[in-house]
């Protein structure tokens, strides 16, 4: 209840309440600036994010466009690797180049174009230094693969486009981009060059994150993540919902007693204390051997499995299970079980059913718990591809990686937790809620 | 309730130990298995190669407490953690301001709990870079005010605090549950207060603060446990530097046996750690006996 009561609103109150408000919201500001600082960074290029004093919303990154006349009857692998020539050389000669985009016209109609963005440049690179040592053959071979994956489009018909004019004002960077020209030594001739802005090079720190890490590729540790919180999340409900059921309703009550502490003592354990022996177990998972007899035992370290099945002792979770089966009406179970239905069905089909909500508030917390978990991830899993979000997030920021896609792989790993809450914020608040009765 | 919780019908036994067995052998497997195994553990000088190695008796616990990193890793925990501290009132008075908010509250409780429930890992990677000396937005702020740049995670005399500062920004989740239970208290008290003349102030003071004291001891205890285990937020910071000014137990634990694979040793000092948190957990046990109101 509030402290004021909608019956006292006198002045004195409204002074107390306009205060409440202006510290709630310069609280929020406090909670939302440092979002606002991580949105913004991961938006910036590796050099603008060093700039001071530094910028909150990051300027529109520098396009260049080349438009170059075809050679007479020119072939799509002549204009490939004259596309990925120009726009190597510029973006290597100028970082602050986000984008270089190549047109090639033949008889008035675009029939090629390349959009090659700045953090590209090293595998055009690399395609470049195959080129120079071999015949111009490979490279046109080279040029084509990258051309593939960078979506250049090819127009056998041409297509009509609206000819841009020459820009009549002279700027550095034009002239930059004309000498690379000349050096680049292309099959195809000039038209104009064009400075301007580009928009989607904003977003080339996440396309970067996602794809182009080579060894760290933030995309694959992101499905590793799903997949673990996902498979521990059934693990944990499916055990703990078994468990709590039969505590609640399949034996004496003297038995549920001593089980239901059996479960709910385990809260009390520190995970500190557990991690080195489970490492140990999961070594030689169950046991090298029982009772001086050898025991058939498998490395479990360095699989999901090291993840997923310790997931399922959760002594809240039997906890939170076991009060939600005690309030389900008797009756109804008895009913099921007079239309001879078996105890698994009496559960999966009446006691399931009716605790929704209990299933969605662990489901819930559990997933988030998986996700968020990093301390057991790192110790288990060595090998890189199987590492899950927060170990990689780890990883990448300790191998000096730039900010500015360490910035956008946080959003990613953050990404999940907000839509979490904006889809299933009721189940989230009743779990924040739960957890401090479980004290 | 007791008398209709036990069915008529006589359920087979084999169901029972059906439903049980999943999850008997995963609790036995994965918490009292492996507790076991610490206690034995803690009594061998532990060799992964041939387990379980040399018997030391007590030799890993003497060991430890003339161990002056053990001896260090201890006060700084316990510094670090009596930093945390400083923030313990931050949640409470939020949650006493949301309380009174009634249009707009979805929106502050959205804005307050997404921090909150973020994955630590990345609150923590991004304040290391506000924490940067050269590019961070906390230097960039203190020049802008026309104060000098600090060292931050640096500086073996601001290391700890920096550890603990971006919890303060996040009381969200704490609130939360305080603001549950500021909810739970009954429209009919304020009222008779106010009939009696209480202000404000006095209504905070006298009722809804006494309300919520329960809430604060188990909070306090639930936060101390926490803390005393706190292990990501050193690890990733500052890995226990500068000078091993935030070198805490976890830490330790977790060096000698993942680095130095001297599982016997660092699974001998997760015992004292599970001792001691054990007393704490007793305190919160007592605590939560004595409270009338739960």
């Amino acid at each position: 209840m509030p402290i004021i009561q909608p019956s006292e609103k006198d002045s004195k109150n409204r002074g107390i309440l306009i205060t409440i408000y202006i510290l709630l919201i310069l609280g929020a500001v406090t909670q939302i600036f440092p979002f606002l600082w991580m949105l913004s960074s991961s938006f910036k290029d590796n050099i603008e994010i060093y700039k001071l004093p530094p910028k909150l919303i990051p300027p529109r990154p520098t396009m260049v466009e080349f438009q170059f006349n075809a050679p007479e009857g020119a072939t799509k692998k002549q204009l490939e690797a004259d596309a990925v020539l120009a726009s190597f050389y510029l973006l290597q000669k100028r970082p602050d180049v986000k984008e270089v985009r190549t047109k090639f016209f033949a008889h008035g109609k675009l029939v090629y174009e390349l959009d090659a963005p700045q953090f590209q440049a090293k595998k055009l690179w690399e395609a470049a230094t195959v080129s120079k040592a071999t015949e111009r053959q490979d490279w046109i071979a080279g040029a084509g693969g990258i051309s593939k994956e960078l979506g250049g489009r090819f127009y056998p018909d041409g297509k009509n486009i609206e000819p841009t004019p020459p820009p009549a004002k002279q700027s550095e960077l034009r002239v930059v981009a004309a000498e690379v020209l000349t050096k680049a030594d292309l099959a195809s001739t000039p038209r104009s060059i064009l400075v301007g802005r580009s928009f989607s090079p904003i977003f080339d720190s996440y396309r970067k994150a996602y794809t182009a890490l080579g060894e760290m590729p933030i995309s694959r540790f992101f499905g590793n993540s799903l997949v673990v919180a996902i498979l521990s999340v059934a693990w944990q409900l499916l055990v703990c919902s078994l468990s709590a059921y039969a505590v609640s309703r399949l034996v004496s009550p003297a038995w549920g007693r001593v089980l239901l502490l059996f479960f709910i003592g385990t809260m009390m354990i520190p995970g500190m204390v557990l991690t080195i022996p489970n490492y140990l177990i999961l070594k030689e998972f169950p046991f090298r051997s029982l009772f001086g007899i050898p025991f058939p035992h498998a490395n479990l370290l360095n699989t999901f499995w090291a993840l997923i099945l310790p997931a399922g002792a959760s002594g809240f979770a039997v906890y939170l299970f076991k009060g939600f089966f005690d309030q389900l009406p008797m009756e109804l179970l008895d009913a099921a079980r007079i239309d001879g239905a078996t105890e698994m069905n009496v559960f999966t089909k009446i006691a399931m059913p009716l605790s929704k909500p209990v299933f969605a508030v662990l489901g819930i917390m559990g997933f988030m718990g998986s996700w968020n978990d990093f301390m057991w991830p790192f110790i288990v899993i060595q090998k890189k591809e199987l590492w899950t979000l927060m170990v990689g997030l780890y990883q990448l920021q300790n191998s000096a990686g730039e900010p500015n896609i360490v910035m956008a792989s946080l959003v990613l790993g953050a990404l999940p937790v907000i839509l979490m809450f904006v889809f299933f914020q009721q189940y989230i608040l009743e779990g924040i809620v739960m957890t401090g009765i479980k004290g | 309730m007791q008398e209709k919780h036990y069915s008529a019908f006589n359920k087979p036994k084999w169901a029972a130990v059906l439903f049980l067995l999943p999850g008997i052998l995963t609790f036995l497997l994965f918490r009292y298995y492996p507790m076991v195994k610490a206690i034995i553990m803690s009594f061998y000088d532990y060799s992964i190669m041939n387990p379980p190695g040399k018997f030391v008796g007590l030799g890993n616990y003497t060991r430890a407490l003339q161990d002056p990193m053990v001896n260090l890793v201890w006060k700084n925990t316990a510094t670090i953690v009596g930093l945390s501290l400083l923030g313990f009132f931050i949640p409470i008075i939020l949650a006493v301001l949301l309380d009174e908010v009634r249009g707009g509250n979805v929106v502050f409780r959205t804005i307050y709990i997404i921090p909150a429930i973020m994955p630590a890992m990345v609150t923590i990677v991004l304040w290391k870079w506000f924490y940067n000396p050269d590019y961070g937005l906390l230097n960039i702020i203190r020049q802008g005010l026309g104060a000098q740049p600090l060292g931050w995670l640096n500086d073996p005399k601001l290391a700890k605090l920096c550890l603990v500062l971006p919890g303060f920004f996040a009381p969200g989740y704490t609130a939360l549950i305080y603001l549950a239970a500021l909810q739970g208290i009954p429209k009919s008290m304020y009222e008779a207060a106010i009939i009696d003349g209480a202000g404000y102030w006095q209504k905070l003071r006298y009722i809804t603060l006494p309300r919520i004291v329960p809430m604060m001891g188990i909070m306090l205890i639930m936060g101390l446990i926490g803390a005393f285990q706190m292990f990501e937020a050193p690890f990733v910071y500052t890995g226990g530097g500068p000078l091993n000014s935030t070198k805490v137990v976890a830490l330790y634990i977790y060096e000698e046996a993942f680095n130095f694979y001297r599982m016997g040793y660092g699974t001998t000092m997760a015992v004292m750690l599970f001792v001691f948190l054990l007393v704490l957990t007793w305190l919160q046990v007592r605590f939560f006996k004595t409270d009338p109101d739960s």
